[in-house]
């Protein structure tokens, strides 16, 4: 702003130097031309005034001459008009003349056309022509009667006229002489005037050149140091700034200056003429790149709102990638519209930051308040469940993990262990992940199904590859390492709560201590684990997010006497067993509806004492096992040919149910869908020396049978750990 | 009277932009599901503002811009849709479309995104 009012200043100073100097000049030239036409108009004047008294001279001799020839002729009795009539109009020359000198007026000029003299003033003339007047008056008188009278008259004034004349011609002529040479001296002097004024004004009109060069030299200098000081204020600007700043014109070519930050955030230099999208080309990926050359192209649509555009910036935070993707900045880039002072727009100014430090701070931040807000939602998410029920939990999570880890190390430590062991691998740890899922889910415990199912993706994922490498491995140690650490921070979290429970509320403490110098089963005493409110829960959460209606009884339970191993299994096995029902079994309400079928289905759970062990009864009014569904799964995995299956009847293809990797879900959830359960369900029961088997009637029913041995071995019960 | 026509496919939308809208002299002279629909409605009513989804089914709102543009050049159209269709809504800019409101989307933006399009005056 102040360097613009000094411009504007300077601006106006400079043409009005340029003003006054070029009216001075007018002034002079035409001072020295007036002067010049004035005296030079005069000295035309005054040749004429300097001819005719040289005639005056002439005229007087004449005169002289002409009344001696007239005399001559009057004696001689000759011829008198001739001399008389050259006598008078020499003497009337003479005499319009000399008055004319005298006060001013017209005379015949030598060309005998009248002319305008003026009265002569200077003081040497003015002299010369009252002397002459002096003389001329009584020449005159005499000359009257002559040039006018009648012979006679004439005749008698001649002889007096011719001696005066005689007497007197010299002295007339002299004064003539004297008043040619009068004026003859004014036009000299008036010539010598005139070259005065032009000498003068020529000086004049020099030293106005001069003035006006040397102001000009001046002010040329100082607007230069001026631009040369915005320059190099520009420059400063330019070479301090930390923006990276450049110009860009309608062609979206970057302009030659620019600020050198520019040059370290692109790791590159000489922008000038650079095209800009071909610039950010090389450092974003293709898609921003078309995102941004559209939005550069509506920033030159002037209708379009500057708010509006501002708001649609694509490359406000863009992430871009240096030397080959070796290094990569967070970069902001903004974009003004540069006007010109017709309102036109011309250039974009764009403004880049690199904002990597605030971005990774931001992630930072996030990061952490992830990680708190990951404790809260564990802490939330454990608060409902039992802390006794919630270590159990733990403890065996935390043996499932171990020997997930283990199986994992196992293999890893074969350093050419052949394709089909990996894929033996992920077979072996893939149901033990699955159970752990289960149990998370019957305690809803989201946090640990959501990594469950995250790391079943993963093996699952793997499953479906031609070939395992050792590597592939690699990603699953990372997972179960997390999912060990949760386990790990849970507990922790478990002791806390359990410690400030024990700070506000002593009594359980006793009971607490108590359970210490019990065997380990009585203090993880699983009674909660088989009641049946927590299935209802389960099955309750399975029918809301499979948009089912189901209502689950459970009876008998309390007459069970298992604990430890078998207590576990079993409840694995239920589990398995009720998500099966609900979202295998279980169809929509409509289906059901159409089906002639109650809206919400009903699974009823029912365990009783039988004579050679215990007899626990899963059993859903669903849609039964469909054969047909089977089959079509079976097809699906791709592991019987649609020829070997046709063979297959329904009793067969029943039995696919114990198949591993079998599913007739559409979608994997982390309800169902993986072909994971009752394979594993079978091997639990049947190594607890158990038996599995099922009834159905599509349509209708589905029902599971678990038939346990009445005696357990110690073992079995748990209380090897005492 | 300044005549407002509401194009989007969503049912909750349309209603709630007809209950928003309090700008003094707008009338709301129609509502439309698709660009088609838009375009008979355009024709019958000929409306000064349009609001415009641009994830339509049958025709979707950039074609639906071009056809309005088309049977009216100074037709202001505000595109409504979500910050996800960045690159969308700036095609649409291109094609031009005067504004741009994003989804999810209070009363008082909805009105001053209005009112701002009312107000900017084209060069």
């Amino acid at each position: 702003m102040k360097t613009s009012t000094a411009h504007a200043r300077s601006g106006l100073s400079k043409y009005r130097t340029i003003v006054v100097s070029i009216a001075l000049f007018i002034v002079f030239d035409l001072g020295v031309l007036v002067m010049n036409f004035y005296i030079s108009s005069q000295i035309t004047k005054d040749a004429i005034g300097v001819n005719l008294a040289g005639r005056q001279r002439m005229l007087s001799q004449r005169t002289a001459k002409t009344l001696l020839q007239l005399q001559n002729a009057t004696q001689n009795s000759g011829d008198v008009e001739k001399p008389l009539e050259e006598l008078r109009k020499t003497f009337n020359l003479f005499d319009g003349t000399l008055r004319s000198f005298n006060e001013g007026g017209q005379a015949v000029g030598g060309d005998g056309k009248p002319v305008i003299l003026e009265r002569v003033d200077d003081p040497a003339g003015r002299a010369a022509i009252e002397k002459a007047f002096a003389v001329w008056t009584p020449y005159r008188e005499k000359l009257q009667p002559v040039l006018t009278g009648d012979v006679p008259a004439r005749v008698a004034a001649l002889p007096d006229v011719v001696s005066y004349a005689l007497a007197n011609n010299v002295q007339i002529l002299d004064q003539m002489n004297f008043l040619t040479t009068a004026l003859e001296h004014m036009a000299s002097a008036k010539a010598d005037r005139l070259r005065l004024i032009q000498v003068g004004g020529i000086t004049l009109a020099l030293m106005n050149f001069f003035v006006i060069l040397f102001h000009f030299i001046r002010q040329l200098r100082e607007s230069d140091a001026m631009a040369e000081a915005a320059r190099r204020e520009t420059q400063d600007i330019l070479e301090s700034v930390s923006e990276g700043l450049m110009l860009l014109d309608r062609d979206l070519k970057i302009g030659d200056q620019y600020s050198r930050s520019l040059e370290t955030i692109f790791n590159r230099q000489n922008f000038g003429g650079c095209s800009f999208p071909e610039m950010l080309r090389e450092v974003v990926p293709e898609k921003i790149y078309k995102e941004a050359s559209d939005y550069l192209d509506i920033l030159f649509k002037e209708h379009v709102n500057i708010k509006l555009v501002a708001s649609l910036n694509p490359l406000g935070k863009v992430h871009a990638y240096f030397d080959y993707g070796q290094q990569s900045k967070y970069l902001a880039f903004q974009f003004s519209r540069v006007h010109n002072k017709d309102r036109k727009l011309f250039h974009l100014l764009v403004t880049v930051k690199d904002i990597t430090a605030q971005v990774m701070l931001e992630n930072e931040l996030e990061q952490s308040q992830k990680q708190a807000e990951e404790k809260v939602n564990m802490m939330l998410g454990i608060l409902h469940v039992e802390p006794p029920v919630l270590r159990e939990f733990l403890d065996r999570a935390d043996r499932s993990l171990r020997e997930v880890n283990d199986t994992l190390k196992r293999y890893g430590s074969k350093r050419r262990a052949r394709d089909d062991q990996y894929g033996q691998v992920l077979q072996d740890i893939f149901p033990i992940v699955h159970t752990l899922k289960g149990e998370a889910a019957l305690l809803e415990l989201a946090l640990f199904v959501d990594k469950a199912h995250a790391f079943e993706d993963t093996i699952s994922e793997l499953r479906g590859r031609a070939n395992v490498s050792g590597d592939d491995l690699l990603s699953l140690t990372v997972k179960l390492d997390k999912l060990m650490s949760d386990v790990q921070a849970v507990r922790e979290m478990v002791e806390r709560i359990t410690s400030l429970k024990e700070t506000f509320d002593p009594a359980p403490a006793t009971t607490e201590a108590a359970s210490v110098k019990l065997p380990k089963v009585a203090s993880v005493a699983p009674a909660p684990l088989l009641a049946s409110d927590e299935f209802q829960r389960l099955a309750q959460k399975l029918a809301d997010d499979q948009g089912k209606q189901v209502s689950l009884a459970a009876h008998g339970f309390e007459t069970l006497a298992l604990v430890g191993e078998a207590a576990a299994t079993l409840r694995d096995a239920l589990v398995q067993l009720v998500r099966n029902a609900v979202v295998h079994g279980i169809e929509v309400p409509q289906e059901r509806t159409r089906a002639g079928k109650a809206a919400a289905g009903t699974v009823r759970l029912h365990a009783k004492a039988a004579a050679d062990g215990y007899e626990i009864i899963c059993h859903d009014d669903g849609r039964g096992l469909d054969a047909e569904r089977l089959r079509a799964a079976a097809l699906k995995s791709g592991r019987w040919s649609a020829e070997e299956l046709s063979g297959w009847d329904e009793h067969r293809l029943r039995g696919l149910v114990f198949e591993s990797g079998l599913s007739t879900a559409e979608a994997v959830t982390t309800a169902a869908g993986r072909g994971v359960g009752m394979d594993v369900v079978k091997r639990k029961v049947e190594a607890l020396g158990g038996h599995l088997a099922f009834a159905t009637q599509p349509g209708h029913y589905c029902a599971w049978r678990i038939t346990l041995p009445g005696v357990l071995g110690l073992d079995q019960l748990g209380f090897k750990a005492a | 009277m300044i005549k407002l026509l509401i194009v989007d496919d969503s049912n909750i939308i349309r209603r709630k932009i007809e209950r928003s809208v309090s700008v003094a002299g707008l009338t709301i002279v129609g509502t439309a599901a698709n660009g088609v629909e838009a375009v008979k409605m355009f024709k019958q009513h000929t409306p000064d503002l349009v609001t415009m989804d641009l994830t339509m089914p049958e025709m979707d709102g950039l074609e639906a811009v071009t056809a309005l543009l088309a049977l009216k050049s100074d037709t202001r159209i505000l595109v409504v849709s979500a910050l996800a269709d960045k690159t969308t809504a700036i095609e649409a800019i291109r094609r031009g479309a005067r504004g741009f409101l994003c989804k999810p989307f209070t009363d008082k933006e909805l009105n001053d995104a209005l009112v701002e399009l009312l107000e900017f005056d084209v060069r």
